[in-house]
């Protein structure tokens, strides 16, 4: 369904808001801050630098020089290791041989070649001593910019920086001094997607180096001595001419995200720079903006009026279903739901549906509050549990007099937190009342949809556009019916002639396109869910029907997640068969059947990275294990890589030798400050084929079940008060 | 087909993003972030503190009939000018709310908290009312926020009480015969100054309270007691 980018966010829609969110990303004070280069590398002009970006920063940039137009995703992964993906648009690629020869690399008016760099910070910028950063450019692959270099910059004064460089491979194409490892073998990129390791800081080396500096907070002078000669664009495929070794330019910090620069570059032409510079850790608005809480109704002192603390109350017959409607009464049911009560005469467990809050301190802090409104004075101490679709997740137990007694203490949300405790979920208490209103439960929504389609050779950028109309039945407690379709509207995707290398190989995904294309409308799921818990901790989801837009058939998940551990530990089981590309019920065309299962392994490193393994048998029959790192942040923000390794070989596989990509998670709230648990997912494969392929499964366990574990809860535990 | 898309379009189009689905991707929100940044303020409504004469004793006469303590709450940088009636007592402070969901929570006039303006004051520490109508010698304030990344921040201050002139305050088209206090408040990565403008029956009819770092005070006026 998504073999080369999957995307549920209209592009539209994410650039309107990264430029809603511009202006209050980058701390407060001037500082002369590390830019980006044309390559959207931290650097001067064209050559990198020394130096890196803050921890975690997240960037954007469009390079363009003459014909040739770069643009780059960045990401500082650790506060030293950064990488970037660069995808390059080579215009006038054929101008100087097509025609005679127009054949090979030569049929391609505009050439795009997909870059992955990586850098790490050797040496932090000390009173004497220069930062020093070691970088790999287009490491993989095809390797048309492959270099490598070391690079120094030292900052003297609030205005001046001054690198000096080291580059090799493309970067020592002009100017070279000597070779200081041995002759630098010819690429043999093979069928690509693999890193060139036998070439890295060998051949030539050229020294390279600049200045930057600083006229005003907003203006920046840049010059350089570039070591690249730019042989392939000037020489043999004359894009522009390289006339100098000299770039010179000056870049305007618009706002404390966004930069622009223009320069003279190479004696021949002027180039553009554009970079957004993101912190995915704060969001730009500051917090979460909503509709304030109701504060906590303390309970009068029990000698002034003792007929409120009796637990009479327990002999009504209606009690539960009247304190049922009280704590409905306080809560705006568009963002908390109560599903069940139980009480005792000192103890009450809610247990609740968090519709709205993503923060799941929030959701439990609100619902605490509600309970001092609701529940009687002889109740001490509150229960609540987080449910999803049925399934109890935890237990966060808080004593109604911390409540009364903190809400306005200083500090209060440390105070609180150090009151309260996170537990396995357990029983309800013995006398409870279930919200019987609550199912079944029918949610629609009808939204418009772009599916994209990227990095074909011809046509960089194809989307289909239409509308999706989704609809989601809960019948009872963890049992549901799904169902989406969607209509086109417009638009054309077509796949790469060569998505297909080996006919042993299943169709899997390399027909993604025709089913974009065919399916018109299209049901893309309808299926019965069965989600619950088997034991404590031990959660579990069954699948059957049409899971998603390729597959159909059951699918069978069990996950075993402690509240209070940092791990989880799932294993699936699916049997499917391909649908037809009409988007229509028959299974008929491939005639293809596949049993799939993995067993899967969670775990939260800390300080925000999460390690994700899954090893099993994927869709087209082969067997590997696939490996994925994320960079999280409390917000929501996750930004990461995987790579799946199968047992078929390289050749097998085709081009890119092995599935792997980039994933994204974007907090709708980070950009809106507005309270909403949707997040915008995005993952970015540069090549997309049969093999390492998985199903596209909605309600997996890992992504509705741990929101509410103890490390989780902590992430945002301020929140409770909110 | 394409004759029934082209009217079904502008219908699909004006319910695009609909739906009770609040978990699916959902446009609602930032397209209402849009309308509000971008709306001119002369389309707001008509701040209560520009009034006339005439209109602002319209608009007491009608608060006072009925007769619910209220305040006038005015966040400049968040461009929020709100009427406040308490929903809450605890521990000697009043929660005061607006009816869209902005809240203020007062110890005898001291903003000790501030909720639903997104970057909140989530808890505080300061001086008393009374310690403050002193005018004179030093105090000590600490701020507690959530970041973008909801990790919580502390700020200590340290202030110093000054008395300023006597004065009328006007107050939604009556005036008030003041005395104000200012408190100079400085931390290394910045400083404030609280301004309190107090009656004279020494109720603290208005004042100026820091209550987001980085931004323009709150303005809290007190129209019924």
């Amino acid at each position: 369904m998504r073999s080369f980018l999957s995307i549920r966010l209209t592009v539209m829609t994410f650039w309107l808001m990264a430029v809603l969110s511009l202006g209050s990303t980058l701390p407060a004070r001037a500082q002369f801050l590390p830019s980006t280069n044309l390559n959207g590398a931290t650097g001067l002009i064209d050559m990198p630098s020394g130096e890196s970006q803050p921890d975690g920063y997240f960037g954007l940039d469009h390079g363009q020089l003459a014909a040739m137009g770069r643009n780059t995703l960045s990401f500082q992964i650790t506060p030293r290791l950064s990488g970037s993906f660069r995808y390059m648009a080579l215009g006038n690629w054929n101008r100087k041989s097509c025609p005679p020869d127009c054949k090979g690399i030569n049929r391609f008016d505009t050439y795009y070649d997909r870059n992955f760099d990586v850098r790490f910070k050797l040496l932090n910028e000390g009173k004497y001593l220069p930062a020093v950063t070691i970088g790999l450019q287009d490491f993989i692959g095809t390797s048309l910019n492959m270099a490598e270099y070391i690079a120094m910059t030292k900052t003297f004064g609030n205005r001046l920086k001054v690198t000096a460089g080291l580059g090799f491979g493309r970067m020592a194409s002009y100017g070279a001094i000597g070779t200081l490892v041995g002759p630098r073998p010819k690429v043999d990129f093979g069928l690509g997607g693999l890193p060139n390791v036998g070439q890295w800081f060998r051949g030539q080396a050229a020294p390279f180096g600049g200045i930057e500096f600083k006229i005003s907070d907003k203006l920046t002078l840049k010059a350089e001595y570039s070591s690249d000669s730019y042989l392939v664009e000037s020489d043999r495929r004359e894009i522009f001419t390289h006339r100098s070794p000299l770039n010179f330019g000056i870049e305007y910090q618009a706002t404390k995200a966004l930069r622009v620069g223009a320069y003279s570059m190479y004696g021949d032409r002027i180039g553009f720079n554009f970079s957004i510079l993101i912190n995915p850790a704060l969001r730009p608005l500051g917090g979460v903006r909503g509709p304030g809480p109701l504060p906590v109704r303390p309970r009068p002192p029990i000698a002034e009026s003792p007929e409120v603390w009796t637990t009479t109350w327990l002999d009504q017959p209606d009690a539960k279903q009247r304190l049922l409607d009280a704590m409905n009464a306080t809560l705006d049911k568009n963002e908390l739901e109560v599903e069940q009560i139980s009480v005792t005469a000192d103890t009450a467990q809610v247990r609740f549906r968090n519709v709205n809050y993503d923060a799941a301190s929030q959701a439990v802090g609100r619902i605490a509050r509600a309970m001092t409104h609701a529940m009687p004075a002889s109740i001490e101490t509150f229960e609540i549990v987080p449910m999803v679709y049925g399934m109890p997740t935890a237990k966060v137990v808080v004593r109604r007099t911390d409540m009364e007694a903190l809400e306005f203490a200083p500090d209060a949300g440390n105070a609180v937190r150090a009151r309260i405790s996170i537990a396995e979920a357990g029983r309800p208490l013995a006398d409870r009342l279930t919200n019987t209103e609550l199912l079944p439960k029918f949610k629609w929504s009808l939204v418009p949809y772009v599916q994209t389609m990227l990095f074909h050779p011809r046509v960089p950028i194809q989307a289909l556009y239409g509308v999706r109309l989704s609809a989601n039945l809960e019948l009872s407690r963890g049992f549901l019916i799904s169902a989406a379709v969607n209509d086109k509207w417009g638009g054309k995707v077509r796949s790469r002639n060569r998505n297909r290398v080996d006919s042993a190989i299943p169709a899997v995904r390399s027909d993604t396109a025709v089913y974009l294309d065919q399916g018109d409308p299209a049901l893309t799921v309808l299926n019965a869910v069965w989600l619950g818990k088997l034991a404590p901790q031990l959660y579990s989801r069954v699948s059957i029907g049409y899971l998603e837009l390729m597959f159909g058939g059951i699918a069978a998940e069990v996950m075993w997640k402690p509240v209070n551990r940092r791990w989880a530990i799932g294993a699936d089981l699916n049997y499917v068969a391909q649908r037809n590309s009409d988007g229509g019920l028959g299974f008929d065309t491939y005639d293809y059947r596949v049993a799939t299962g993995f067993v899967s392994g969670y775990f939260d490193l800390g300080k925000g990275y999460e390690v994700q393994l899954d090893a099993g048998r994927y869709l087209a029959g082969d067997v590997g294990a696939t490996f994925t790192l994320m960079r999280t942040f409390a917000n929501g923000w996750k930004i990461g890589a995987f790579a799946t390794f199968t047992n078929l070989s390289a050749k097998q596989f085709g081009e890119g030798s092995f599935d792997k990509g980039l994933k994204f998670e974007f907090p709708l709230s980070w950009f809106t400050g507005q309270g909403t648990r949707t997040i915008l997912p995005f993952t970015l494969r540069p090549l997309g084929r049969d093999g390492g392929a998985r199903l596209n499964l909605g309600n997996r366990l890992i992504r509705l079940v741990p929101n509410y574990g103890t490390y989780e809860y902590d992430r945002q535990a301020g929140r409770f008060w909110k | 087909m394409k004759l029934v898309r082209s009217l079904v379009l502008p219908v699909a189009l004006m319910l695009a993003g609909c739906g009770t689905n609040r978990d699916s991707t959902d446009l609602e929100a930032p397209i209402q972030t849009v309308v509000e940044r971008f709306t001119p303020a002369a389309l707001r409504q008509p701040s209560l503190n520009l009034l006339n004469t005439n209109a602002a004793l319209s608009v007491r006469a009608k608060l006072e009939a009925e007769g619910r303590p209220t305040l006038l709450v005015t966040h400049p940088t968040l461009r929020f000018e709100g009427l406040m009636s308490p929903i809450g007592q605890n521990a000697g402070v009043v929660t005061w709310a607006s009816p869209t969901g902005e809240a203020v929570s007062l110890r005898d006039g001291m903003v000790v908290a501030s909720r639903g303006f997104g970057p909140d004051l989530m808890s505080s520490a300061g001086p008393s009312t009374a310690r403050v109508q002193t005018g004179t010698g030093a105090t000590r304030r600490s701020y507690f926020y959530l970041d973008g990344a909801d990790a919580r921040r502390a700020f200590d201050f340290d202030c110093t009480l000054a008395k300023g002139a006597s004065g009328t305050a006007y107050i939604l088209g009556k005036s008030y015969a003041t005395t104000k206090v200012t408190e100079s408040c400085s931390h290394p990565l910045g400083s404030f100054v609280n301004e309190y403008w107090f009656d004279n029956r020494l109720i603290l009819r208005q004042s100026r309270q820091a209550v987001t770092l980085g931004m323009e005070s709150l303005l809290v006026q007190r129209i019924i007691d």
